[in-house]
This record gives C-alpha cells, structure tokens and sequence, in this order.
C-alpha cells in the first residue's frame, strides 16, 4: 500500500463525522453528503458520458446542458448493474463528487469520509475486489461499507408506507424487521428477501428485464412500425416514461387496439376513435422549437387533416412528427411479467417472487408478502404495483395478504435508506476503516462486507 | 422413404463429428424432420430435445440475435473517450502520478462484464474441478442447465466456512432474529377451537433456522437467476402489428396476425428469403 498516505490516515479522526451516501446505478447516480443526523436531498446524476451528433462529449451532469439529443450516444461505467469501467466512472466521480465540476459538485474530501456505497446484489468477487481497491487506494476514504442496495430499504418506516394502523409500540422499528423487495432498475429486477436489513442470499432472484431492455424493445416496434429509432435510445426512453403503462387486463387492451380484419370495412370503431384513451400521439422533439416530446390524446381528425396536407403540399404537412402509439403502450412494460413474450426463457415478476419465497420456510410467507415494496425508475409506470398484487394474490396461497407498496419516490429510496442507515448506530458494526484495509488486504473486506450486519 | 434404419445423428451433442449412427426404427417419429433435417447447418443449430415446441432452428437463432440485442446498451461499438483534461481537474491531474499498481490496473483495463463472467465461470470450473465443465456449463439464454441444488453443496467458499463458524460460536446470547409482535396476543374466544375457524398460519421457523438462512453465502451471477419453467405455453404475437399472432408464414414460419399482416410480412419476406 502507498507509504506516502499512511500518516494522513493516522492524522484523520477515527470516526468521520461526514459521510458520503453513493447509490451508483446504471442510469444516474444518486449522492450527498450525510452530516450526523440531517439528511439533506441527493443530487440525483446522469452516470455517463455522452456523445451528440457534433461529436461534443459530455459528462454526466453536463448533458443538461446538451441542446440537441438526437442521436446521442451512451458510455455507461455501470454494466448490467455493476461497476465494471473504473476509467469512466472515476472520471465521472471525480468531477461531479470531488470538486472538479462546476458549482453544484459535491466537494468532497474522502479522506476525513465515510463512503456508503451500494451494489446489486450477486456481483462478480473480482468486480467487488476491484471497487474496494479503488476507494481505499486511489480515494483514501477513511472508511467505507459496501452494501447491497436493496437492504438499505429496510431503513425507512415501512408500515407507514403501507399506512398500517399503530400503536406506540411499533412505531420506531428501524430497520424493518421482515419485508421483500423488488427493485426495478435500469439493468434488471431483483427480488431480495430481507429479515432486520439483511439478505436472505439463497433467496434472492434476478430477472434480466430491465428499463435497458424494454427501451430497446420499444426502439424495436417503433422501428418497425414507424420510422427507424434504433439510433434514439435517449428519445425513445422518454417516450417509454411518458406514454407506457402496466396494463391491468392485457388481452382487452390488445383487444380494443386491434386494427380488426381485412375486409372489415368499416374497420373497428375502436382502432379509429382511439380506444377508449388508449391509444396516444407522441409528438417527437425537433430540437428547434421543442425540446421534450409532447403526449397527447388521439385525435382522428387531426390525422386525416394531416394526411391531405401532406399530399398536397409535400412539407408543409410534416412542420411536427407524430407517432402514433397504440399496443406499444402496455406491450413493452409487459415484458417484466411475461418475458418469455419475446421468447426470453426467464420466468416473469410474480413467478420469480414465487421461486424467491420457494426458497424460504413456508413460515416467513405471510410476513414477506404483506411487506412488499417496489423500488428503482422501472417501477414508475401506471399499473406496476397493481398488476404485481393481483398476480401474486393468485399465486401464493390464500391465507396469505399480499400488499405491494411503492414509494413516493422510488429511484432515490435506497439513497434515503442508505443516508438512514449512515445514521443508524449498525453503521459502525459493518464499517471498514483504511487502517484495516492496509493491515488486512482486500480478500478480509471482502469476507467482512459478505457477512454484512451478521452479529 | 425407405432410409433402411440409418438415421443421421442430428442431435446437438455430436457437433464435434457428425456422422451415422445404426439406431432402432421404432417406427413413425414424431419429429422425423427434426431427426433427418435438410442439411447439417440446420442440424447443428437444432435446439436440444423437443422442449422448444415449433420452433425451428432459424427461429431459434433468430429470437436468441434479437434477445442480445435488446441487451445490448445503444451504441457500444463506438467507444466514448475520456475527453481530455482541461485546467480544472489540476487537482486531480498532480495526483494522477501516484497510483498504486493496483489502481492503474484496474483503470486501465478495458474488460467488459462479459469478460468478467466468463473468468469468473472459468475459475469456478476450476475450483470444482472438471475443465471441461467450463465451457459447457455457461448457460446461454436459453435456460440454465445447472441443477439448482448442486451448489448449495459445493459453494464452500472461504467465506462460507468462516461464516458458519462464526454463527455457531456466538450463538448462545444473540437477540431473536424477529422480535415477534409488540402487541399482546387477542383475547381467547369459544370458537378458536372449532375446526371451521382454526387457523393454519405455518409456524415462524425457529432463530436457529432464522441464523442458518441468513448465513448463506450469496449465490454467484447465474444462479440467481430466475429459472425457466414451461409451466404456461408462450404467448406469441404478430411481428407486424404486435396483435395476436394467428397466423404463420409458410415460408419462415413468423407469426402474423390476418391477411393485412401477411401482405406486409410478405414484402419483408420476398426480399429477405426469395420467392
């Protein structure tokens, strides 16, 4: 280890009285700077780095400042949920935690911190290996916990999301004593079984359906049905946030939105009129005059009015692109429940949980299923919880309740929960200090931040 | 056709030498195309067994591209450089020089997480002994042919053996895992007992049990993974209009939903198949 950093670590205080809460997903990461006992709002970052058509790069929070996203081309650090390109993500670290960046960067100094990272769980030993490395060697944080995301969860008063009735007795019990949680992310969905904040490993199920895959599912259709968006990922994930839902009865929407036979002459009044709300317009962005696609309501007329002026007068008709969404809508979030509709040979949502609770003493069920909550940005679409209850409702056996809970806001919860817990007293049983790294090499942090909370 | 009782082998086992093989005649097979298939190619690709249903080879192929490339993350065969430093990361910069080998290794190192994996897996082999487990035992996207009992076993990691010591040492003065409820119990009633009304509610498992569980060590990347059961049929669509997929075409067997569909299948067809 570097001889040079030994005495500044032996100078800091023992126990940092900041600490910095990193919650590094795929899509943005979420990071703020935890003072003993507040919590202040993290700033929520794009993680990565970005290429526009004029070949400007910009890295992650700069991209506010990118006028022109079509086109606009990813390098993420983070891969199927882990870290895996440090080249990137220091670079990214370094600006928007360290101080390089502008104003609103973090400036923060690792060695009087504590750093509370988060990870997905069942990462590779070398990736975890890696990020230890990095944190004590090229940072110096005075100490540092890695944990699985999900657990960080239990930090947060649980039965009042789920605005159960209680007494004085139950009211501080932090962290929650049992829950299941499934985290929707970018890179996929997992489903971890958590007893007092802590994993139950052979539990945890992984589905490889994720805001990634259905974003590039949606580009798919629309490139088949409309025009080629394979190249607008960053267009169409807006799209898929504004106009798609969780549909509660797949087989009528599919139904009503139908274009009907050939032959049908009067074609199905459905399919014309817009499907009872069904069926939307998405005006796409040009970049010029409007920088956020717009959705609104089918309108028949306007589409046949657009058609005649289109063929009279060329371009004077295409002054905006309107797309037309009508089974894409619930089609695409679909996937999280049926992945094998794209011949995907994974089980859905509700089966996955089933195989989780499969694991477990049939004895932990009924706490399990009444204390579900969903997390992370894929979760955010109408109708997600609602399908999950009323599909798990079918499944598991019927003296069982099942309630599924959503935060109020579910991408920066395992940040709270996590800022929560560098509250907690638990913070100091699980912490790695640097003296220990140095003394104990990385393969002992690794075996200590398996173990977690395991008094 | 008479093949005499000799059929070619076209079972996905018998890549490495194809060849012929005397095996009974047991009459009609069901699956005599699939057995006897046109030409090696199709052979090779065939899926294992009949699990697949009607899908054929080219289907096969095709699902498992389109699958990678939903995975794949925009455009990844464009790498984004690191725009180079400019002033305001001096900072930074001055101590760029000191890394440890440690950390210019890792930050160098352009693996991806495929590569990742793929060590990760080959070390596993390793570890459990059998080389040749390494390459078979990578699960592609279909299912994982791991037995998912297997591990449980052979997961005796480091981390594992000094966990459950670590349990059954400090065992004797631990707080319950779960407190159990705060609130008395209800009042006895007359009727509790009545069989109609008894509750069957499973008994929470026992703080041993409790500790047992939470020690596990966490499974590895693929076992985690939920498994496929063919439980339900699969669903499938129109490729065309994202209705219900009613209909196949006879020549590459894709799923339409009605004649409308068929016509724009048709286009797409021609070109890509020929007449």
């Amino acid at each position: 280890m570097a001889g040079g950093r030994k005495q500044k670590a032996a100078a800091a205080p023992s126990r940092p009285q900041t600490t910095l809460v990193l919650d590094n997903g795929a899509w943005t990461l979420k990071a703020g700077l935890v003072h003993g006992g507040s919590v202040p709002e993290p700033r929520v970052i794009p993680n990565c780095l970005a290429r526009d058509r004029s070949k400007r790069i910009y890295v992650a929070s700069e991209l506010d400042r990118c006028r022109d996203l079509s086109e606009i081309q990813f390098r993420r650090p983070v891969e199927k949920g882990y870290l895996v390109n440090w080249e990137a993500q220091k670079e990214i670290w370094d600006q928007e935690l360290f101080g390089d960046g502008d104003g609103k960067a973090l400036k923060c100094d690792p060695s009087e911190t504590r750093l509370v990272l988060t990870e997905q769980p069942n990462a590779l030993p070398v990736l975890q290996t890696n990020c230890d490395q990095i944190v004590f060697e090229e940072y110096g944080f005075s100490s540092y916990y890695r944990g699985i995301g999900p657990t960080f969860n239990a930090y947060h008063d649980l039965q009042s999301l789920f605005r159960t009735p209680k007494d004085a007795l139950t009211a501080a019990n932090v962290p929650a004593e049992i829950m299941l949680l499934v985290d929707a992310g970018f890179s996929h969905t997992t489903v971890t079984p958590l007893l007092g904040g802590r994993p139950l490993h052979s539990a945890i199920r992984r589905i490889d359906v994720g805001g990634k895959f259905l974003t590039n599912y949606m580009a798919r259709l629309i490139s088949l049905r409309h025009f080629d968006m394979r190249n607008d990922l960053y267009i169409v994930n807006e799209m898929k946030e504004a106009a798609c839902y969780v549909s509660a009865d797949f087989k009528a929407d599919l139904e009503r939105t139908w274009k009907g036979t050939r032959g049908d002459s009067k074609r199905r009044d459905d399919y014309l009129s817009g499907a009872g709300g069904i069926v939307k317009d998405y005006v796409l962005p040009d970049f010029h005059t409007r920088h956020k696609g717009i959705l609104r309501d089918y309108d028949p007329a306007r589409h046949t009015k657009a058609k005649k002026l289109a063929a009279v007068g060329g371009a004077a008709g295409a002054e905006e692109d309107v797309l037309t969404l009508r089974n894409e809508r619930f089609a695409v979030p679909e996937l999280i429940f049926r992945p094998s509709d794209v011949g995907m040979r994974q089980p859905g949502l509700a089966d996955a949980i089933q195989q989780s609770l499969h694991e477990l003493p049939v004895g932990l069920w009924p706490g399990l299923l009444a204390n579900i909550v969903v997390v992370g940005g894929t979760s955010l679409f109408d109708g997600f919880i609602q399908r999950l209850q009323r599909e798990l409702v079918q499944l598991v056996p019927d003296d069982c309740i099942v309630r599924v809970a959503r935060p109020a806001d579910p991408i920066t919860n395992t940040w709270y929960g996590a800022a929560n817990m560098a509250n907690h007293a638990n913070i100091e049983k699980v912490v790695v200090t640097k003296q220990e790294y140095e003394e104990h090499g990385s393969a002992w942090i690794a075996r200590r931040f398996a173990t977690g909370l395991l008094t | 056709m008479n093949n005499f009782g000799v059929i070619e082998i076209a079972s996905a086992k018998t890549t490495s030498a194809p060849g012929w093989a005397y095996v009974p005649d047991t009459g009609a097979l069901p699956g005599a195309n699939a057995l006897q298939p046109a030409n090696r190619k199709r052979a090779r690709n065939a899926p294992a067994g009949v699990t697949a249903g009607d899908l054929t080879a080219r289907q096969e192929a095709k699902i498992r591209k389109e699958i990678e490339a939903l995975e794949r993350d925009g455009g990844k065969d464009s790498l984004i450089p690191i725009p180079a430093k400019s002033g305001k990361g001096v900072f930074r910069c001055a101590a760029a020089g000191k890394h440890t080998p440690n950390v210019r290794k890792i930050l160098q190192s352009q693996k991806t997480f495929s590569n990742h994996l793929d060590d990760f897996l080959a070390m596993q082999a390793q570890a459990e002994g059998g080389p040749t487990a390494a390459s078979n035992n990578r699960p592609t996207n279909s299912n994982s042919k791991r037995p998912a009992g297997k591990r449980d076993a052979s997961s005796a990691t480091p981390t594992a053996t000094t966990k459950d010591e670590d349990t059954a040492m400090i065992d004797a003065d631990l707080p319950p895992v779960l407190v159990g409820s705060y609130r008395p119990p209800p009042a006895t009633h007359a009727g509790d007992n009545d069989p109609l009304l008894v509750s069957r509610v499973p008994p929470v498992p026992s703080d041993a049990e409790l500790r047992k569980l939470l020690a596990h060590p966490p499974l590895t990347y693929y076992e985690a993974r939920g498994k496929w059961e063919d439980n339900y049929p699969t669903r499938t669509f129109c490729e065309v209009c994202g209705y219900w997929g009613r209909v196949r075409c006879m020549k590459c067997g894709t799923r339409v939903c009605a004649l409308d569909c068929m016509e724009t299948h048709r286009e797409e067809c021609v070109t890509r198949y020929g007449l």
